[in-house]
């Protein structure tokens, strides 16, 4: 009934020793043991899966970051599974599921608390957080140091964005920054923004970061804080320029522009703790 | 109908629909359509309807027709505004079309070029029978 797929990527040897020995305990503990296999340089994420669905697995987990939570979403593309989340980590996905380490994670798998989410879509390529853009992305979160102090108070190169949501309308605006999300860590925040069971895809927009306090609100991933950010919730937007915007989740290129990207209503069968954030 | 010298309290949306914002310098068009609450300080062509509330700030250029539950304009709308409740012209706005509604306050300042049609109150007796039906 239950198959791990287990990423020790991040992990050196002893840790995931460690690691390991907590798994089987709490598995065994919370009575849901299955088929373990471990993600190797021969035997990858999509391997796994497609061996799952051949096993005739009713609970597919994955024991990993989110990148391999994310990487297993995008293996399972619409096939009937429910999947379910052990990080190993605290991260950005434990949090907005609501479990935050083997043994919680353990203990929420065994209650079946099951949630149909949203999943956004673009270029084939599924995503469950954020699609990020200009300023956004993934890749321009700097590490400390004196210089990226002084450049992160510097303002951000801004881009004409042009975009047609729903076939309803169209939108044009010159913005340093964009995200598309589908969920988000609302942890500590009062927000309708990123809740992964409404059907939309919320769209913010910021046509300039000027100063320490907005390229803050950038990292922490609240655009809404931000002064003049637009906020739209569409179910299909059609970026149309400016050419060439790389549309990044979780550090990856997904697609390029001119692009579409659409919700995929309740693609997502998951089981999530009672700490979820949506 | 009152002629106001107070900023009106917006009344609270539904916060079951998250809002709509439209930014200044943000240029859309086509139909708008929300069922949370719409704020808008940019500029806006076509159709604008949400089932909560609408806010135009001072700096928004609207050129179409609205349609809201309650309204406060301080910009400019050119179209007809049809607000099933309260509609609020502040001291910036303008409206240069037909209005519905029924509540109506016009700030000191405020320009409007159109027609008005306003549900008739209820008298205290009308009220009592809605209420012996009930």
């Amino acid at each position: 009934m239950y198959f791990y797929i287990v990423d020790p990527s991040k992990l050196n040897q002893k840790n995931f020793e460690r690691v390991q020995t907590q798994l089987y305990s709490s598995l065994s503990e919370h009575r849901i043991s299955g088929e373990i296999s471990r993600v190797t340089t021969i035997r990858t994420v999509q391997q796994l899966v497609d061996l799952a669905f051949e096993r005739g697995t009713k609970t597919l987990v994955t024991v990993g970051v989110d990148d391999t939570l994310q990487e297993v979403i995008n293996c399972v593309k619409g096939r009937d599974i429910t999947l379910a989340y052990i990080p190993l980590m605290d991260s950005e996905l434990s949090r907005i599921l609501g479990v935050h380490d083997i043994e919680s994670a353990a203990k929420t798998i065994a209650a079946r608390r099951i949630e149909q989410l949203d999943l956004g879509t673009v270029n084939n390529n599924w995503f469950f957080t954020r699609l990020s853009f200009g300023a956004a992305d993934d890749k321009n979160e700097k590490p400390g140091g004196m210089f990226s102090f002084f450049s992160r108070g510097a303002p951000a190169q801004t881009f004409d964005l042009k975009f047609s949501a729903d076939g309803k309308f169209n939108g044009t605006l010159k913005i340093a920054a964009g995200v598309l999300i589908n969920a988000r860590d609302n942890s500590g925040v009062k927000s309708n923004v990123a809740n992964p069971t409404d059907s939309v895809l919320d769209l913010l927009v910021v046509p300039e970061l000027k100063g320490l306090g907005a390229k803050k609100e950038l990292q922490r991933g609240y655009l809404e804080n931000i002064s003049r950010c637009s906020v739209f919730h569409v179910s299909k937007i059609e970026i149309s320029g400016p050419e060439n915007l790389e549309l990044r989740a979780g550090g990856k290129v997904l697609a390029k522009t001119p692009a579409i990207i659409e919700v995929l209503p309740k693609a997502l069968k998951m089981i999530v703790g009672r700490d979820r954030t949506f | 109908m009152a002629i106001l010298n107070r900023k009106p309290a917006m009344p609270p949306g539904n916060g079951n629909y998250p809002d709509t914002i439209v930014s200044a310098g943000m240029r859309i068009e086509g139909e708008l359509k929300s069922s949370g609450n719409i704020s808008i300080d940019g500029i806006v062509s076509g159709k604008v309807h949400t089932s909560q509330n609408l806010e135009v700030g001072p700096n928004a250029q609207i050129d179409a027709d609205v349609i809201a539950n309650n309204a406060v304009i301080g910009g400019i709308v050119k179209g007809n505004v049809t607000v099933k409740n309260s509609l609020e012209l502040m001291s910036s706005g303008k409206i240069l079309g037909n209005i519905s509604c029924a509540s109506l306050g016009i700030h000191e300042g405020a320009y409007f070029n159109g027609a008005c049609r306003m549900q008739e109150p209820k008298t205290q007796v009308e009220i009592k029978q809605e209420l012996n039906q009930g």
